[in-house]
């Protein structure tokens, strides 16, 4: 079945990391502003890319860094070459690293002292303590980035950061994916109820995630978490 | 609804088309922890199989996420992009079996949770699988 979306709800690196997880061969057909590019995937590795006059790693580079615009997925398209020998992982990381550069070189560096962090932070534990000790069954709430750092929390339980942070970026990138795969919009909010606890998860920004955690004894309500994502909001 | 026991799938169909229409859902799905769809209100199988897969996919990820929080068993899942479309999961037991039942619901005003109630009750009593 040949699966079609928008780079903006399904990123260049989010599309190799699927094929490469599921294993698939396939190519991935991307066109953004004008140009067009192909990777293909073999059992699960990148083998080939080619854009503009750009093929092997160098095209799979320049790929990475399209935002906008088109992708389509063939699957059992068997590659016409072999260009690319690294694995998958290494790829998007030196990806990424050559982003970062260029993003460098383009605009000035805006840097956030020590301080100013602290400051948002504590602003942040203020504002999820108040949630906290207002909504009697919530029993965690933390903000933390898209990279499972936690920013601020506040525990009524003994709780490990580190999974914590694990959790919430985990399940923001799925349910990212997981919208996108069945031609539903931007995931905003997720919500996992257990028989004793329910978990919440919401997108706060581009960069920030709200998870918060609950005692099933009553509702936490979807208006109380918006609330509480625009108090959070102006302190990311 | 007493007549849902005598029904073979594809009048269940029938009857997850008109529950679709008659309640504003997008679509309705009923589908096992495998990831195979049983019986879907959509008229797109493709629809069908890929929000099938999908839905055990989550179920997958959610199993670690319920362990590490101890959340013991979970019993809905409720996902909403930025239009306020919804997709929800909820899980159940019949004869033994795990099943799910998703919905697609198309924005935030529209209640689910007694139409998702009345459609389980009726699967889980009158329908043996």
């Amino acid at each position: 079945m040949g699966l079609r979306g928008s780079l903006k709800d399904m990123s260049v690196a989010d599309i190799i990391q699927v094929n490469c997880q599921d294993r698939k061969t396939a190519s991935a057909t991307l066109v953004s502003n004008g140009k067009e590019a192909v990777i293909f995937f073999k059992d699960g590795a990148v083998v080939h890319a080619f854009t503009d006059n750009l093929s092997g790693e160098e095209a799979i580079y320049k790929i990475l860094s399209w935002d906008d615009g088109e992708f389509s997925l063939d699957v059992g398209a068997q590659t016409p070459d072999i260009t690319i020998k690294r694995n998958w992982s290494g790829l998007l990381l030196e990806g990424a690293k050559r982003l970062d550069e260029s993003s460098l070189d383009e605009s000035p560096i805006s840097i956030i002292s020590d301080d100013e962090l602290n400051e948002k932070s504590e602003k942040l534990k203020l504002i999820l303590g108040q949630f906290a000790n207002a909504i009697k069954c919530v029993e965690i709430a933390a903000v933390t980035g898209i990279d499972g750092y936690i920013k601020a929390g506040h525990y009524k339980t003994n709780v490990e950061e580190t999974i914590l942070g694990g959790i919430s970026t985990a399940a923001f990138n799925f349910g990212k994916r997981a919208l996108s795969l069945i031609k539903m919009d931007t995931f905003i909010f997720s919500s996992i109820k257990g028989e004793s606890n329910s978990l919440f998860i919401m997108a706060l920004s581009k960069n920030s995630i709200l998870i918060v955690v609950s005692d099933n004894s009553t509702d936490v309500k979807m208006e109380q978490l918006e609330k509480l994502s625009q108090a959070i909001t102006p302190f990311l | 609804m007493t007549t849902i026991l005598n029904l073979n799938s594809k009048t269940l169909k029938d009857f997850f088309n008109e529950f679709t229409l008659e309640n504003g859902f997008s679509s309705v799905l009923l589908t096992d922890s495998t990831g195979f769809p049983i019986i879907h209100s959509s008229d797109d199988i493709n629809d069908a199989e890929t929000t099938a897969a999908i839905v055990s996919k989550i179920q997958q990820a959610i199993s670690q996420v319920k362990d590490l929080l101890d959340m013991n068993i979970l019993e809905e899942v409720t996902m909403l992009d930025n239009n306020g479309k919804r997709l929800v999961i909820r899980s159940f037991v019949t004869n033994s079996s795990t099943m799910f039942m998703v919905f697609i619901i198309p924005n935030r005003t529209i209640p689910y949770k007694r139409t998702m109630k009345k459609i389980l009750q009726t699967i889980t009593t009158e329908w043996a699988i």
